[in-house]
């Protein structure tokens, strides 16, 4: 006999840095480590409810290509295409797909020295937009760590920064 | 506002840095000190030599043959290496609480700690041994201080962003107007307490500001370099996020530029990764057992 109110946990899927997770479970919950100067770039498609998570560090896989060849997912250029393609795989269209991104925080520099979060967001947009992809909503900048949490059944994106109760 | 005399009674009030760390590490950097005598000072403890001969017989080593003793395990990984993981056994229990004050987990703290030791170690010329060995020291030292500040950061870490935020200014700042003493100082104090190396004491003090350093620029540089890495990657950060100032003479001195720092990236990723199970083998409090069982 089926209980009635059966409860179904949402699975939670965390994805590490340097890491890419795609799930076609319509209400799984893709979370990550805290997000600094790297970048998440968070897809959904509401139809074939496939979601996708990337978790890259850098900008350019030209920066180690045998380390990009074991692990798209530590750089933009190579990690996008790598999430897309594993989302096409589980049904994901291109046409429906949302997606947004979150993280890129800067450390002070007042020299431009060493700006890697905005190195990672530039080349997140670039490459997005080379593929005629347009971004729902990005979270980025700023000095705080933030905490993502990505709920495939309605592709809502909840961010958190470090220390701090609400949710953006 | 805290007082040099509160300081001084908070360290006093921690467990005292066991001897055997500050014998080692005057041991590793005499030149005269032997093997033998290294040995000697660790067969003496038998939870040390067990967790040791468990390291190195641990996939992070990928030895190709079982090594039964402390003799053997010197041979294998080297007295440097030794030195460190025996120094992170030891501090690890420093580490493992929450740092509440901070914002920071339980666990965060060493992991921040032991991502910078390997970061730091990463950005010593490969010649250079003794270097290597004391970055990695000096890494997994660095933010000690906030292990006695935390308690008194408290419902201060507010007022201390808001400074931050409001006048554009570094965490350390804001924290030693607030507080009467940055982190950075009260880890200075510390080490001088515990006895550590001057070059040590130097690495913890001006981590933030390695323009200000004199004596060691170079390990200062590489400290400085590897916990702005850690903190960008956001290892181990916390309510204080990434509100720390990145000093391009530090770059000068470790002759790197952007690209060379993305390129160590993905080393220090690959080693931090990797090291995962070491952090697990030298905690403290029954973690290593259970993950050994």
């Amino acid at each position: 006999m089926t209980p009635v109110n059966e409860f179904k946990a949402e699975p939670v899927i965390l994805v590490g840095m340097a890491e890419l997770s795609v799930t076609n479970h319509p209400n799984s919950c893709l979370t990550t480590s805290l997000l600094g100067a790297g970048i998440v770039v968070a897809v959904h498609d509401p139809e074939s409810h496939v979601g996708g998570l990337l978790h890259f560090m850098l900008p350019r896989w030209s920066i180690d290509k045998e380390s990009a060849l074991d692990n798209p997912a530590l750089f933009a250029d190579s990690g996008i295409p790598a999430l897309y393609k594993r989302c096409y795989k589980m049904g994901a269209e291109k046409e429906r797909m949302k997606c947004y991104l979150i993280g890129g925080a800067n450390v002070m520099d007042r020299t431009g020295g060493f700006n890697l979060g905005a190195d990672n967001l530039n080349a997140a947009t670039d490459i997005l937009s080379k593929n005629g992809v347009s971004v729902e909503k990005t979270w980025s900048g700023g000095i705080e760590g933030r905490v993502i949490k990505f709920h495939t059944d309605a592709g809502r994106v909840d961010v958190q920064i470090r220390g701090q109760q609400e949710v953006e | 506002m805290l007082l040099l005399k509160d300081l001084v009674r908070k360290v006093k009030d921690l467990p005292p840095l066991p001897d055997i760390v500050v014998k080692l590490l005057q041991a590793s950097r005499d030149p005269d000190a032997s093997v033998r005598e290294m040995v000697e000072l660790i067969k003496h403890d038998p939870a040390l030599t067990t967790k040791v001969l468990r390291l190195c017989n641990s996939s992070y080593y990928g030895l190709p043959r079982k090594i039964n003793s402390i003799q053997e395990a010197l041979v294998y990984i080297g007295t440097d290496t030794l030195v460190n993981f025996i120094l992170a056994g030891c501090l690890a229990a420093f580490y493992q609480q929450s740092q509440d004050g901070y914002g920071l987990e339980s666990g965060d703290l060493w992991r921040h700690s032991v991502g910078c030791a390997i970061a730091a170690q990463l950005l010593s010329p490969a010649d250079d041994d003794a270097l290597k060995s004391e970055a990695f020291t000096a890494g997994l030292l660095h933010d000690v201080g906030k292990i006695i500040l935390s308690s008194f950061v408290g419902d201060k870490m507010q007022e201390i962003m808001d400074i931050v935020k409001d006048e554009d200014i570094p965490f350390e700042k804001a924290e030693r107007r607030i507080l009467g003493f940055s982190h950075t100082e009260a880890g200075a104090q510390m080490a001088k307490m515990w006895n550590l190396p001057e070059p040590l004491i130097e690495a913890i003090s001006l981590h933030q500001t390695p323009q200000a350093a004199v004596n060691h620029k170079r390990l200062v540089a590489q400290v400085h370099v590897a916990n702005i890495l850690c903190i960008s990657f956001g290892i181990g950060i916390g309510t204080d996020g990434l509100a720390y100032s990145f000093d391009p003479s530090a770059m000068e001195e470790l002759e790197l530029n952007s690209d060379d720092l993305y390129a160590i990236s993905v080393k220090v990723h690959d080693q931090f990764s990797r090291a995962e199970d070491m952090i697990g083998l030298i905690a403290p409090t029954g973690h290593a057992d259970a993950k050994a069982a």
